[in-house]
């Protein structure tokens, strides 16, 4: 059971090694590379942000606090000091991991510092890095730090091919690691936190501890995923960096897939990155917000435990209308290339699994525990 | 002993909620320590859960002291917390509550076997085992309470209010299960506003009035006893 699960893990990492071979087998081109690394760059944070808020039930307004410390640890040691850049990246995890466990040592002793207070405190100490940066002329100083230079090794392939393929790497071990928490003893502990912490404390769960190491791990995860992140945007500045936009969108991902399945935040990181990506693509880019903030509605009212437990409670549904509508779009060639035929196909699936007619309705699924 | 508190003061920020609270409980027996509505009985059971520091005064449980001991620790000890009212995991199928109730190393290795037992002492629970335990009724919830408290092979079972919010048949239901697995060798102590039902079901009792205790003994002679009847029986 646990070996078949390290090697259905192995194999997904190795398949998505030669993603790329078969992107250009299939006369694909560098798009569709940055298209998949842009996916699997969200699939990893929104990953790492429902380990904490998700599975523990710590809402968290700071994933940029800890991707942007992946980022700038990054870009600064390799750039600046001109560390090796694997080095950088190590270290850029380290310190986002740094950071939100001195965080997590502070908050998590006060009892107190619960629900929207926590909130509020991770948002806080986003806004005290973006600061810190941009005052430090070290770090920035409001120049920006340019990390064009910099390469992966060799191995890993040209320019777009590594960061997809390092991408991939994170992805797949944030994602890994997300499923085999929710499956292990570890994780019914953290279920138990996210329901009633004192009950859980009071059944024998160490609450402090496992918060912590929950913490510390989501943290790392995102500083890593932001490290990688250093590379592909080339020149850092913390107007990019530190926005709005990395903790809204991993919050309206995990939502929208379901918070309480390591699926979940894959599932919605794939949606709405398909949708604001082919929204882009159409230069509709001012339209992406309202479809977004419509999609959000609709999911908190309609389906709160998500997308996800939809699509599977339906799948064979969502999966004929998937192949059928593709079908369809390939046959007729409207929707114009593969992906924007794909997303419409993928859309329609989600589509057809949250209609309310009684095509099955969602049985809470039963957890195993081994 | 397998419980032994001594001169506890506890409360919450500067507000002192329990006064030199002493109390003994005997393996084997039931006590009740009863009391009305804000005498300080969650605050003392938080206490002895170890989800509350007492500002002073000792605990010890099986002739250890556990006065400093955090909650986790208290579990792997032996002692169970079925607490008040809906406390259950709302989200959580009942059967995942049932396994969180094992989560202490000691009792995982019985799981099943508790697992087994708790349905046939609760086969409502059976019934609706893959069900969210936020849609369980009042009373069903309290039985998860409890069913999860003994899923962790208590030593001592710690029950605040099993009767809280219940309807009177059901609380009736309630004592009649606490009856049963008192019988079946479990060590309980039980905090209740219900004076009459716990001090019938239990076999020593104190009383708890603005945070101190203010009278002890065997449940009986306190059933007896006129200050009680005039305070709490209306007689």
């Amino acid at each position: 059971m646990r070996s078949r699960f390290y090697l259905v893990w192995a194999g997904v990492a190795v398949a998505s090694w030669f993603i790329p071979q078969l992107v250009e087998a299939l006369g694909g081109g560098i798009f569709y590379l940055v298209f998949l690394y842009g996916l699997l760059f969200w699939v990893a944070q929104a990953t790492s942000w429902n380990m904490l808020s998700g599975f523990a039930g710590y809402f968290s307004f700071g994933q940029g606090a800890f991707f942007g410390a992946g980022v700038y640890t990054t870009a600064v040691l390799s750039a600046r000091l001109g560390w090796p850049l694997l080095a950088a990246m190590a270290a850029g995890a380290v310190t986002a991991a740094a950071i939100a466990a001195f965080m997590g040592v502070v908050v998590f002793r006060l009892r107190i510092l619960k629900g929207e207070i926590f909130a509020l405190v991770t948002l806080a100490v986003a806004f005290v890095l973006a600061s810190v940066a941009r005052l430090v002329k070290f770090i920035d100083g409001g120049q920006g730090v340019s990390v064009t230079s910099l390469r992966l090794p060799e191995f890993f392939g040209d320019f777009s091919t590594s960061v997809y393929r390092a991408g991939a790497l994170v992805a797949v071990l944030a994602v890994g690691l997300a499923a085999w928490i929710q499956r292990s003893r570890f994780g019914l502990g953290l279920s138990g936190i996210r329901d009633d912490e004192e009950v859980a404390e009071g059944l024998g769960v160490p609450t402090f501890r496992y918060k912590m190491i929950i913490l510390t791990l989501s943290s790392a995860l995102s500083g890593l995923s932001g490290a990688l992140h250093a590379l592909q945007i080339g020149y850092v500045t913390v107007d990019d960096v530190f926005n709005i936009r990395v903790p809204l969108f991993v919050i309206l991902m995990s939502i929208l897939g379901g918070t309480r399945h390591w699926m979940g935040p894959v599932v919605g990181a794939a949606v709405i990155h398909t949708l604001t990506d082919r929204l882009s693509a159409f230069g509709a880019e001012n339209m992406n917000q309202i479809f977004l903030g419509l999609l959000l509605v609709v999911v908190v009212a309609a389906l709160r435990e998500g997308v996800y437990r939809r699509l599977v409670a339906r799948r064979w549904v969502v999966l004929a209308t998937f192949v059928a509508t593709l079908a369809l779009l390939a046959v007729t060639g409207w929707g114009g290339r593969l992906i924007t035929q794909a997303g419409i196909a993928f859309g329609m699936a989600i589509l057809v699994s949250l209609l309310p007619a009684r095509l099955g309705s969602p049985a809470p699924a039963p957890r195993e525990v081994t | 002993m397998l419980l032994e508190v001594r001169g506890l003061d506890a409360g919450y920020g500067l507000a002192q909620a329990l006064w030199d609270v002493s109390l003994d409980v005997a393996p084997g027996e039931v006590v009740a320590m009863v009391g009305p509505n804000g005498a300080g009985k969650t605050t003392l059971i938080s206490c002895l859960a170890g989800l509350l520091q007492p500002w002073s005064g000792s605990v010890r449980f099986d002739g250890e002291d556990i006065t400093k001991a955090p909650a986790h620790v208290r579990a792997e000890l032996g002692i169970a917390l079925a607490p008040e009212g809906r406390r259950v995991f709302p989200q959580m199928s009942v059967e995942d509550n049932l396994l969180m109730g094992a989560y202490n190393r000691r009792a995982r290795r019985h799981r099943s076997a508790s697992l087994a037992e708790v349905y046939e002492r609760f086969p409502r629970l059976a019934e609706r085992r893959h069900q969210p335990a936020g849609t369980l009724s009042g009373g069903e919830a309290q039985m998860l309470a409890i069913g999860r408290a003994l899923m962790g092979r208590p030593k001592l079972l710690l029950m605040d209010e099993p009767s809280l919010g219940l309807a009177p048949v059901i609380v009736e239901t309630m004592f009649d299960i606490i009856r049963e697995i008192s019988a079946a060798g479990v060590t309980i102590l039980i905090v209740e506003q219900n004076v009459v039902d716990a001090l019938e079901l239990a076999s020593r009792g104190y009383v708890l009035e603005e945070g101190r205790v203010v009278q002890a003994g065997p449940a009986r002679e306190l059933l007896d006893d006129p200050h009680l009847q005039r305070a709490y029986f209306g007689l």
